[in-house]
């Protein structure tokens, strides 16, 4: 940590009773700067539209600050929904240095999102922003990228399935905003329901700029297969893979059986949250406990608190009816139930009470 | 306890009027607590400023005190007692939540957590184990045999109200019997006694080093201006806090209970010694936002985790509960509440 941090750390807790001086200063700043928040970037809502009725692009001029993204890298983007702050992470689908006729002189980051009609983010977003107004976004995060010490010889495969096009459609802008074009082969093989391809035509003009790009539009139920797609794919090949959890292991599969090694692939996948319980009526939790990590696996029946005291770890609790708070910890991830309403959590970070909690999903806890 | 009470159907409706509220609890909650800190920087600043102002007119040091003490007050109450609750945990903001917040008074806001949120919220005016009740100094009923000490106890009462945050402070190390008495054996501890001690002195000491010497430091010429402008600014904040904490709990109808009555509760007995553990105090919009809404101590009890904002629209509703199931609601003007505490203190402080 260095100095001026502690300095900043020491005052704050010693004048403001706060973890930083901006922290204390944060609601009047955001009287002057809308959603200027001390852990986050700003950034405003240029515009947005509806790529179908599912998807929504978002486009986004950062701050300043924001270090700029490297195609195939998300961010967490946070919006105030009804009052409480939402975080759910995207892909960016726009390369870094993309300009957009749209919105000249702006830096433009183009975010793609899947919306559900039952979702608490994707369905409530569009209701709770405006063109104009600001969200936050973290800095971006994530390995999913083209390394840059590829051979130009290796070929490259992007293996993607519904909304898992976003990454790569950064990486292919960026490729062709070089000044030299990549001498690698490039193979798009992009999966999506009949009439569900997003960004055709970006995708066919890409194509003409890019030599070395083929792209395969492909549809399940047309009887196309995973097996065809990558009949080429040789293991020489660098494959790049996005879209859901069951998807990457179909592709897994298809790769294992022509000896494709694992250190040449990279995967980004989404996994919908698992609501029924499993077989034996357990989920498996990873806490974190001042450092230290940990893997549970608790019943489903029990209250979170009771469960963990039951493997011998001791949490902070009070009146375990979820009156007093004490047991509050962070859930990093994973679905909860309320045990006295009964409702649902958020999948995202948020702060719950154990002894009134159930796991729903797997979780990850912070103590 | 009262058998005539349908305490299933009392829990149900209480549960019910719970869960409606919260369903509405969301934009103008948020804007609302975070408008209320604004309020409350622009005051303490204002008032620092107008402190070391005295200089040009001694209006703008009456001034600055009076607003330096209105910073400290919507501190400690409207905001510091209802996010330490939890009441704006569902609003995932990293600084306004009862984990990450810390107020401007001398208690440890951790410390506080434990024996307020936990002890006195769980076990309201249960005698011998909610040590809210008369803070192990007061006598306040007859559950408590009278002793010598109790004869001026008004006055311990006028001085607890005066240093009032460093009581509170204090709270925890003299149930844990920190520095004097004997361990009881029957009170499970959650802190090991030498880390309530460090916590106690580093943020105590904060409080003093930053009110008496940091800020009268920096006025220069002006510092015993600033600091007694401080020192009053903290004396206003600990009476009025104190005052209507006491009109919150010690008015005459607020009723006990022993442990035996206590065991095995339902949600609709809990209800209902909350309900006849505290009392209300009537009053203007303002003056509920000043006492951080404790002049709704009876809708805080029932749903201590409901955002404050809200604790006006529910206590019609709750009146209303209790009409129908024949039990009490006491509420009153300034005034007649806190006359009864000072009735009741005086009556008990005689055998």
């Amino acid at each position: 940590m260095n100095l001026l941090t502690r300095l900043n750390q020491v005052t704050a807790k010693t004048l403001f009773h706060t973890d930083s001086i901006g922290s204390y200063f944060e609601p009047i700043m955001q009287r002057i700067k809308p959603a200027w928040r001390t852990h986050c970037f700003r950034a405003q809502v240029l515009g947005h539209q509806l790529l179908r009725a599912d998807v929504v692009q978002l486009d986004l001029s950062a701050d300043k600050a924001w270090p700029q993204a490297i195609a195939g890298q998300h961010v967490l983007l946070t919006v105030e929904i009804n009052g409480r702050l939402m975080t759910r992470p995207f892909s960016i689908s726009s390369a870094p240095d993309q300009s957009h006729s749209r919105y000249p002189k702006k830096r433009v980051i183009r975010l793609t999102i899947k919306t559900h009609v039952d979702g608490a983010f994707t369905a409530k977003l569009l209701a709770n922003i405006t063109a104009g107004s600001y969200v936050n976004l973290s800095a971006p995060q994530g390995e999913f990228a083209v390394s840059d010490r590829i051979q130009p010889s290796t070929p490259l495969w992007f293996v993607a399935a519904g909304s898992g096009i976003t990454p790569f459609m950064a990486m292919l802008n960026q490729m062709a905003l070089l000044p030299q074009q990549p001498q690698n082969p490039i193979n798009l093989v992009y999966f999506a329901k009949l009439g569900e391809h997003l960004y055709v035509d970006e995708l066919m003009a890409l194509q003409q700029q890019l030599n070395q790009l083929k792209v395969q539009l492909l549809i399940r139920k047309n009887g196309d297969n995973l097996a065809d797609a990558l009949s080429d794919c040789t293991v020489q090949s660098q494959v790049l893979v996005c879209g859901p959890g069951q998807f990457k292991q179909d592709v897994d599969r298809q790769l294992d059986a022509i000896n494709h090694p694992l250190k040449q692939r990279q995967a980004e996948y989404f996994q919908a949250p698992v609501m029924s319980q499993t077989h034996s009526g357990e989920q498996h939790i990873q806490l974190t406990q001042r450092g230290k990590q940990t893997q549970l696996t608790l019943a489903t029946n029990n209250s979170l608190l009771n469960g963990l005291e039951q493997q011998g770890i001791s949490a902070n609790f009070g009146c375990r009816i979820g009156v007093c708070h004490q047991c509050q910890c962070i859930k990093k991830s994973g679905v909860v139930r309320n045990m006295r309403t009964g409702e649902i959590s958020q999948q995202g970070e948020q702060l719950i009470q154990l002894c009134i909690s159930q796991a729903v999903t797997p979780l990850e806890l912070e103590l | 306890m009262n058998k005539n009470i349908n305490f299933d159907l009392l829990a149900n409706e209480l549960d019910e009027l719970k869960r409606q509220t919260l369903t509405e609890v969301g934009t103008a909650d948020a804007a609302y607590i975070r408008n209320v800190i604004v309020w409350q920087r622009a005051l303490e600043w204002g008032g620092r400023v107008l402190l070391m102002l005295g200089v040009i007119h001694p209006l703008c040091w009456i001034v600055g005190v009076l607003s330096l003490a209105s910073a400290k007050i919507l501190d400690n109450m409207e905001i510091g007692h209802n996010v330490l609750h939890g009441q704006y945990d569902w609003m995932n903001d990293p600084h306004i939540n009862s984990r990450q917040f810390d107020w401007d008074i001398a208690c440890d806001g951790k410390s506080w957590q434990r024996i307020h949120n936990y002890e006195h919220h769980t076990y309201t005016n249960v005698i011998g184990k909610d040590r809210d009740f008369g803070y192990g100094l007061l006598r306040l009923s007859n559950d408590f045999s009278w002793r010598v000490k109790n004869l001026w106890q008004f006055l311990t009462y006028l001085n607890l109200s005066m240093l009032f945050q460093w009581g509170v402070s204090y709270h925890e190390l003299a149930a844990e019997r920190v520095f004097m008495g004997k361990k009881k054996q029957d009170r499970p501890s959650k802190i090991d006694p030498s880390e309530l001690k460090r916590r106690f002195f580093s943020k105590g000491g904060k409080q003093l080093f930053k009110d008496y010497l940091l800020f009268p430091l920096l006025a220069g010429p002006l510092f015993l201006w600033v600091l007694c402008g401080n020192l009053i600014a903290n004396l206003i904040r600990n009476l009025w806090t104190s005052t209507i904490i006491f009109c919150g709990h010690f008015t005459s109808d607020v009723h006990t209970f022993s442990q035996a009555e206590c065991e095995n509760e339902t949600q609709g007995q809990w209800y209902y010694r909350q309900a006849l553990g505290s009392s209300n105090i009537l009053g203007g919009k303002l003056f509920h936002i000043f006492t951080g809404h404790l002049s709704f101590q009876i809708e805080h009890h029932l749903f201590p985790d409901l955002p404050s904002s809200r604790y006006q629209q529910v206590a019609p509703k709750v009146q209303a509960i209790f009409a129908r199931h024949g039990i009490a609601y006491h509420t009153g003007p300034f005034l007649r509440q806190y006359s009864q505490v000072v009735k009741r203190i005086l009556r008990y402080s005689l055998p």
